[in-house]
């Protein structure tokens, strides 16, 4: 439509309702309206046209709308009115077509409002043997629209027809057209709007565990969402009809919200460990291990010079909490730590502790023994050293693998577990854990025995035991 | 044309010539906003039925019917309540569309294919279609007052505030259209003949 079109198109729109408003006599009077609109039920942009006469309309013409509908992704789709697609519901012509969206794109309808006139005269084509008609309408739309240069010009080809149906007859070596005014167009209403998913978002996306997330569906229009989650190993039934489903996350999985017309959209939420709860190591402690029986002096060389030993518990008594709404709704976890008493206590020979004893006083240095330093030294380091090559050292390791806080921190119970079982089956691991950690710091270390420099590897002497050898 | 649907005529032609500045100030008038919700009401009425029309055919309806209320920003309950007016004065108005219905085709069927005899002219419009539109119109009305009830100020301002800007963006519009007497006398063969019998070439 050219710019002078379109303003006498406002103008005659203004006229059109003051027309139409006025206490004058009817004149007719034909509504055209255009729409184009994200429809989550199918899940694309929908665009309309719709053409409404009045009675008096009808009761001369046809109405009748093209439509056309294009985005800014590049979708094209036309409706043309015809009879073997037909648009006329009897007392007003809609027309429509639908897009898949693209996010972002902007969609664009128009329909293009006629209507088609009913009332016409047809003539006997004196020209067509064996009996044609021409027709033109008998409301005095029909026009000549051939110009009288071309008409004068007897090589002129007039073919400057317009509206439809075109009728023209061909006789060899001769042509008949002529127009055909019975389509009268009223002009078009226009529509556009970028297309809006649906969208379903979890704010935060990644979480704490035991921290609150909060999981909304937007987007255009309004929305009624079925919920469910997945994760941990269980699936979790939510609301319906509601457009926001929170609570506590325990466990990573995938929010779906299913909205109308079996649109699923999906999120992820991801839970994170909380943060200060791996237990610490307990330091070495200089005393007395139970378990440890010395000879004095040290017999021979299976005679134990130094003795270590992990003592961990569970203190006292804890329980799941049941996560009450949300996604994870019936999931359990626990809230606050486990107590762990933990204890690591080593303790040498009493003879190569004191360097005065009588065991102490035959390591001669002098004939190639280790001195009796360098003896209590390196059996001190591969007992309690956090250092590579001692009881400790393995002790930290196994704690950092069998962590107590760590396991305990990360303890979820699906919505079917039977939650004293599962408190039940947490203890027994934390014991588990324990008894590991007790067997890992127990094994011998290798490498280096007493005899060496416990950090450096370097041999100091063998240690002289009873009956002890002379040294001159 | 009796000389009252002359006169009629001729004033209509003459608010019709108003200066276009004067013009443009009245779109958003009162009177065209009421105008614009009958309207209104009548495309939701349009997507009811054609939402129905697809039920009826085992489809989905979509969301076609609440297409208009939700674009126009109506919350669900104002939307319900839109679409509850639009309802009732779907079934007030059907007995008249029926009528009207059977009244044009009655007129049309006398001429199959809309094919009049030379001389003669197309059919006067019957008065009672003519009280039949005005019945039409005085049940839009009330459903136009109906609306004003149901939605509140609020939500009358999101529709005001919508239509406004649908007819500005010309979305939905009033589109002119002539009788036969208004355009003139019915075309003569002699007047509009424009068959060409031309050499082709």
């Amino acid at each position: 439509m050219t710019d002078s079109t379109r303003l006498i198109a406002r103008v005659t729109v203004v006229f059109a309702i003051l027309i139409a408003t006025s206490i004058c006599a009817r004149a007719q009077s034909v509504s055209g309206y255009s729409d184009v609109y994200y429809d989550a039920q199918f899940d694309w942009i929908a665009g309309i046209g719709v053409t409404l006469p009045d009675y008096s309309t009808l009761y001369y013409y046809d109405p009748k709308v093209h439509l056309a509908l294009s985005g800014t992704d590049g979708f094209f789709d036309s409706f043309y009115c015809a009879a073997a697609t037909p648009c006329n519901y009897g007392d007003y012509a809609w027309a429509g077509r639908d897009a898949p969206p693209t996010p972002g794109a902007t969609y664009t309808v128009t329909a293009y409002h006629y209507v088609d006139v009913y009332y016409t005269y047809g003539i006997l084509d004196p020209g067509c043997i064996g009996g044609c008609f021409d027709w033109y309408d008998a409301y005095g739309y029909t026009m000549d629209l051939c110009s009288p240069e071309c008409k004068a010009d007897p090589n002129c080809f007039c073919v400057d027809v317009w509206g439809t149906p075109i009728h023209w007859h061909w006789y060899p070596p001769m042509i008949t057209v002529f127009a055909y005014g019975g389509e009268k167009y009223l002009g078009e209403s226009t529509d556009n709007t970028q297309a809006e998913y649906p969208v379903l978002a979890c704010n935060p996306g990644s979480v704490p565990r035991g921290s609150d997330v909060t999981c909304t569906v937007s987007g255009p229009a309004s929305h009624s969402a079925s919920w469910s989650f997945s994760g941990g190993g269980a699936t979790v039934s939510g609301p319906s009809a509601v457009d926001t489903w929170s609570g506590q996350m325990v466990v990573s999985g995938t929010v779906t919200a299913t909205v109308t017309g079996n649109n699923s959209l999906q999120a992820g939420v991801t839970v994170t460990a909380r943060t200060g709860w791996a237990t610490p190591a307990t330091g070495p402690q200089n005393g007395t291990v139970s378990r440890c029986a010395f000879i004095s002096p040290p017999p021979d060389t299976t005679a134990t010079l130094g003795c270590s030993s992990y003592l961990g518990d569970v203190v006292g008594q804890f329980s799941a909490t049941t996560v009450p709404n949300g996604p994870n709704s019936g999931f359990a976890y626990y809230t606050s730590n486990v107590n762990i008493s933990q204890s690591f206590p080593w303790q040498i020979h009493p003879d190569v502790n004191n360097t005065q004893s009588d065991f102490a006083q035959h390591q001669y240095v002098n004939c190639g023994y280790i001195s009796a330093a360098n003896l209590k030294t390196n059996v001190i380091w591969h007992e309690s050293s956090s250092t590579p090559r001692s009881h400790y050292a393995q002790y930290l390791a196994s704690l950092e693998s069998n962590n107590f806080g760590s396991y305990f921190e990360a303890r979820v119970a699906t919505p079917q577990e039977e939650k004293e079982l599962f408190n039940q089956a947490t203890r027994a691991e934390l014991y588990n854990k324990g008894n590991k950690i007790w067997f890992d710091a127990g094994i011998e270390p290798t490498l280096y025995d007493p005899n060496y420099n416990q950090s450096t590897g370097q041999f100091q002497g063998f240690i002289n035991y009873p009956p002890y050898a002379t040294c001159q | 044309m009796s000389a009252n649907v002359l006169l009629s005529l001729a004033l209509c032609v003459a608010i019709g010539s108003i200066p276009r500045a004067a013009l443009a100030a009245d779109v958003e008038s009162p009177k065209d906003i009421t105008k614009a919700k009958a309207m209104a009401l009548h495309v939701c009425a349009v997507l009811q039925e054609q939402a129905e029309r697809r039920e009826s055919s085992g489809h989905s309806a979509g969301s076609a019917a609440r297409a208009f209320a939700v674009k126009a920003g109506l919350s669900d309950t104002e939307t319900e309540a839109m679409l509850g007016v639009a309802a009732r004065m779907r079934s007030r108005v059907q007995p008249l569309d029926d009528r009207a219905r059977a009244i044009i085709q009655a007129a049309k069927q006398k001429y199959p294919g809309g094919l009049l005899p030379p001389g003669t002219s197309p059919p006067p419009l019957p008065p009672e279609l003519v009280e039949l539109q005005r019945q039409r119109d005085s049940i839009v009305a009330e459903a136009v007052r109906e609306l004003d009830g149901e939605l509140k100020p609020a939500g009358l301002a999101k529709l005001h505030t919508y239509l406004s800007e649908k007819m500005l963006q010309k979305r939905l519009r009033t589109l002119p259209v002539q009788t036969p007497n208004e355009i003139g006398p019915p075309g003569e063969p002699a007047q509009v003949d424009s068959r060409r019998k031309e050499t082709a070439r």
